[in-house]
């Protein structure tokens, strides 16, 4: 029981080794200035200390709402990959995952189609200057 | 196994939570946060459901949720700034042009 | 459904692509609708701002496809039993298309003016058209939905649009505030709805609405676990149970299910009269109607409202139909009964204070659910219950499926005659007003007669319709919902039935006063005088709904039988045996009665050539159902030509112009016959 979370394990210390690694060549190899702009907090280029109710651009929320919408839609890639090999195949598989039936385009098809009504609305978005910053 | 009692009460307290929160509260942001707090109640009882039926469809009913929450958080999103463009005020009760 | 690896790799005739590809061509008329909104947004995003016109020209294009492809279906009687597609997610049956063509038809209405008015009212956006598309997109799903989450998805399709539109008028304060409270209230109801679904869901293990109305029975029945709880709870109580903690244990484990489904119906059931607002859930009704632009005022009072009432026939009556579910104590339609009796009168009260046109109207239409759910709950009655008497066991079921398909005919035909009418009057509503001064004060109206006498005459005919004056569409609506209701012994029935009564006397005051207004008050003059929408398409709209109004009341036939083909077997699961022989019953006694009297149908189109015809009505009379046995091939061309008016809206505007004056002429107002008894 337990071995069957030994990928996630895996998984874990690899994602946590790259990225101490990346921070440590970081710190090794990178050039150290400072000043006291640089010493400050970062938080997305706003005063850190001061006023939390200061007014934000409406731009803001425009690409949060895009951003919102695009990103719970890619969700669906999900279910779709856990079943793809299913999708793909007009039989059954076997136990190894092969199809030993008639392998079809149906599942490939079916996510383009999905696709395509995003990359619709990516487009119109795109066309209604909706992601131009300026 | 966890016993499927538990995450009930959680998706029902969840559901609570948010269902006196669109009726008390006033503030549309707020209100909007309790009907987010609905739907995942309601998610939540679902995948359980869909755990005690040992049947995929309460998942996937539960996905399409999440997508159709976040679309109409876009568009509620996009008409209270509609709103505070003409006044600066998320107060439902201030809304008051229309009426009887 | 989801169904996939070993256990699903049953022989199947066609692959899976092929198979999809089959439902998408049995699903045309909305799959239409759904790539065309995509185009649209695309024709917006690409175009020049300035070319705007152009958009509404490709919005009725593509609703006249999707027509063609629905009138197609329409006498198709490989649809007559219900055809499942996509593994049972959506259901094509002839109720679908029937409502299918109607939501083109009211959508078209909508493409025709909503331009219009933005251009005239100044906050013209090039999504209207896109955004209306998908709304009605929404509203086919729900016309075919065969699942809890096609209900859901089609819901949520169709509101979502709709909150865009509602707010769509960016230079008005109204109109955002409007949206505020709809989306407000309308995502809160879709809170309750999908709570809802999760419940019944844990109580039956299935969304699928057909399975769900088989697992409902053992829930109640005597063998299945209630009954089994209350022999454990009968003995508990009694302190004769030989082990209590194993009876209480057992009486927990069958309450359960109940328990879960009781609170999931009541919680689907309010989100889904919300949509249709009626009466505890009503309160955003006037507000966001008066708000909203008034072409999408028109649309929310029309199409939505028919989509929430296939949402509701759907559920309340194709799937909780069983007896301890519809009737007192535990039933549903003892509520919904007193709901209805109080939301006519709520809404004919309420509509009679007001002074602005536009809130009246949100009244009257919050009135007509009331109407409307007389038949909803008639139906369900019907479907649970058997005639008392003499009659043989068959004949009892035979008469309780032949008056629930009645009162379900009886409430798609008030469905559609009522969306045309409300379509015509929110039409001249936006007709009437310019450059962002809409003329929505009841006193603005004064005189107007006179001045526009064509818009006044068809305005008045949709309003006679609204109120169910005699040779006019509604009132068959009415009637026809009346005496079906009337049929049942029921009490809580007859009561609704006498509200309803009184109610459309009360209703007479308001729709009249708008029209002694508008003929016999004398017009504003000079400062006052009221501007009318530029282009024509509000005026087309005002025009073609009085006629069909007309058309749909003096040559009633062909849309009633059209209705009667549609509900017959509601009860059933699509695809049984017994829904086909029901609706090849209808379909025989129509054609049978069509031999008797041929051509009537076509003489009652062909106004302008034939004249009189008086061998129509006289003839067929009572023809007994389930007589005669016709070749099914003989009505197939007959039944798309009964709903040519519908799809004419969209398609040919400007051949029906002038129909409205020469319309009542050719027949005389005979009553149509609907054969009620079996």
């Amino acid at each position: 029981m337990a071995e069957s979370y030994l990928p996630a394990l895996l998984f874990v210390l690899f994602a946590l080794g790259f990225a101490g690694a990346n921070l440590g060549i970081a710190m090794v190899l990178g050039p150290k200035r400072t000043s006291a702009i640089k010493d400050e907090p970062f938080e997305c280029g706003s005063e850190p200390i001061g006023s939390p109710r200061v007014k934000f651009s409406v731009k803001f929320y425009q690409v949060a709402i895009l951003f919102l919408v695009f990103d719970i839609e890619v969700a669906f890639l999900y279910p779709w990959a856990s079943l793809f090999r299913e999708l793909s195949c007009e039989g059954a598989l076997n136990v190894a995952g092969a199809c030993v039936g008639t392998p079809t385009l149906f599942g490939l098809v079916e996510m383009f189609i999905f696709l395509g009504v995003l990359t619709i609305g990516l487009a119109y978005v795109w066309r209604k200057r909706a992601l131009d910053w300026a | 196994m966890v016993s499927l009692i538990s995450p009930l009460i959680l998706a029902f307290a969840l559901f609570v939570i948010g269902m006196v929160g669109v009726l008390v509260r006033r503030n549309v942001l707020i209100m909007l946060m309790s009907v987010e707090l609905m739907l995942n109640g309601a998610n939540v009882a679902l995948i359980t459901f869909s755990r005690l039926w040992g049947d995929l469809d309460g998942q996937v009913f539960s996905m399409f949720v999440i997508a159709v929450a976040a679309a109409e958080a876009a568009v509620g999103l996009a008409i209270v700034v509609s709103i505070f463009r003409t006044r600066a005020s998320a107060d439902v009760d201030q809304l008051t042009t229309l009426r009887d | 459904m989801i169904a996939f690896g070993p256990e699903a790799s049953q022989p199947e005739t066609l692959g899976r692509g092929a198979q999809a590809l089959a439902d998408m061509i049995h699903l045309a008329p909305m799959m239409l609708v759904a790539v065309w909104s995509l185009l649209q947004l695309l024709a917006d995003a690409f175009s020049d701002p300035g070319t705007r016109k152009f958009e509404r020209r490709v919005a009725l294009t593509g609703l006249g496809f999707a027509a063609v492809a629905a009138a197609l279906q329409l006498g198709d009687v490989q649809y007559d039993a219900g055809v499942e597609v996509f593994s049972g997610f959506l259901i094509v049956d002839p109720m679908s298309i029937l409502l299918d063509l109607t939501v083109l038809a009211i959508t078209a209405g909508t493409v025709m003016f909503a331009g219009d008015f933005a251009r005239s009212h100044r906050f013209e956006y090039g999504e209207q058209e896109a955004l209306l598309l998908i709304a009605a997109f929404g509203v086919m799903i729900l016309n075919h939905a065969g699942t809890l989450l096609a209900l859901f998805l089609g819901i949520e399709t169709m509101s979502i649009a709709v909150y865009v539109m509602v707010g769509a008028r960016w230079n008005s304060g109204r109109s955002s505030e409007a949206a505020l409270k709809y989306f407000i209230m309308g995502a809160f109801s879709s809170g309750l709805l999908v709570m809802g679904i999760a419940l019944l869901y844990g109580a039956t293990g299935t969304m699928d609405l057909a399975e769900l109305s088989q697992r409902v029975s053992p829930l109640f029945s005597g063998k299945g676990s209630w009954g089994a709880a209350m022999t454990d709870i009968v003995s508990l109580h009694l302190g004769q149970a030989a082990h209590p903690d194993a009876a209480r244990d057992r009486a927990i484990v069958a309450l359960a299910p109940v328990a879960l489904f009781i609170p999931g119906v009541l919680l689907v059931v309010a989100a889904l009269l919300f949509k249709v607002s009626a009466v505890p859930f009503h309160m955003w009704t006037p507000d966001a109607y008066d708000g909203a632009p008034t072409p999408t005022t028109a649309f929310m009072a029309a199409a939505v409202k028919l989509g929430g009432f296939a949402a509701l026939l759907k559920f309340l009556v194709g799937t909780l139909q069983t007896a301890r579910l519809v009737h007192h104590p535990y039933g549903w339609a003892t509520v919904v009964g007193i709901l209805a009796i109080v939301t006519m009168t709520v809404g004919n009260v309420a509509a009679i204070r007001q002074k602005n046109v536009k809130r009246l109207l949100a009244y009257s239409s919050v009135a007509h659910v009331g109407y409307l759910l007389v038949g909803i709950v008639a139906a369900a009655f019907f479907y649970v219950d058997r005639a008392g008497g003499q009659l043989t066991e068959v004949d009892q079921v035979l008469w309780s499926r032949g008056n629930g398909d009645l009162a379900v005919a009886s409430v798609l035909y008030y469905l559609v005659t009522y969306g045309v009418a409300t379509m015509g009057t929110f039409a001249c509503v936006a007709f009437y007003g310019a450059h962002k001064k809409e003329a929505t004060s009841l006193h603005q109206w004064a005189g107007m007669a006179q001045r526009h006498p064509g818009i006044a005459l068809s305005m008045t005919i949709c309003l006679l319709s609204l109120m169910g004056m005699p040779p006019i569409a509604g009132f068959f609506g009415k009637l026809g919902l009346f005496r079906v209701a009337m049929t049942s012994g029921d009490a809580l029935l007859r009561w609704m039935v006498i509200f309803g009564v009184l109610n459309s006397v009360v209703g007479a005051a308001y729709y009249l006063r708008i029209i002694v207004t508008m003929y016999f008050r004398p017009p504003l003059q000079g400062e006052d005088e009221v501007e009318v929408l530029e282009g024509h398409g509000a005026r087309v709209v005002v025009v073609v709904a009085a006629a069909l109004s007309v058309l749909a009341g003096v040559g009633a036939r062909p849309l009633l039988d059209a209705c009667r083909v549609a509900a017959a077997g509601t009860g059933y699961r699509a695809g049984s045996p017994t829904r086909l022989e029901r609706v090849t019953a209808v379909r025989d006694a129509i054609a049978a009665r069509g031999e008797d009297a041929p051509e009537a149908e076509e003489a009652a189109e062909a106004e302008e050539a034939t004249g009189a015809e008086p061998a129509d009505d006289a003839a067929p009379a009572d023809v007994p159902e389930g007589e005669a046995p016709e070749k099914p091939e003989g009505e197939a061309p007959e039944k798309p030509e009964g709903e040519a008016p519908e799809k004419l809206e969209g398609e040919a505007p400007e051949k029906l112009e002038g129909d409205a004056p020469a319309e009542p002429a050719p027949q005389k107002p005979a009553k149509p016959s609907e054969p009620p008894r079996p």
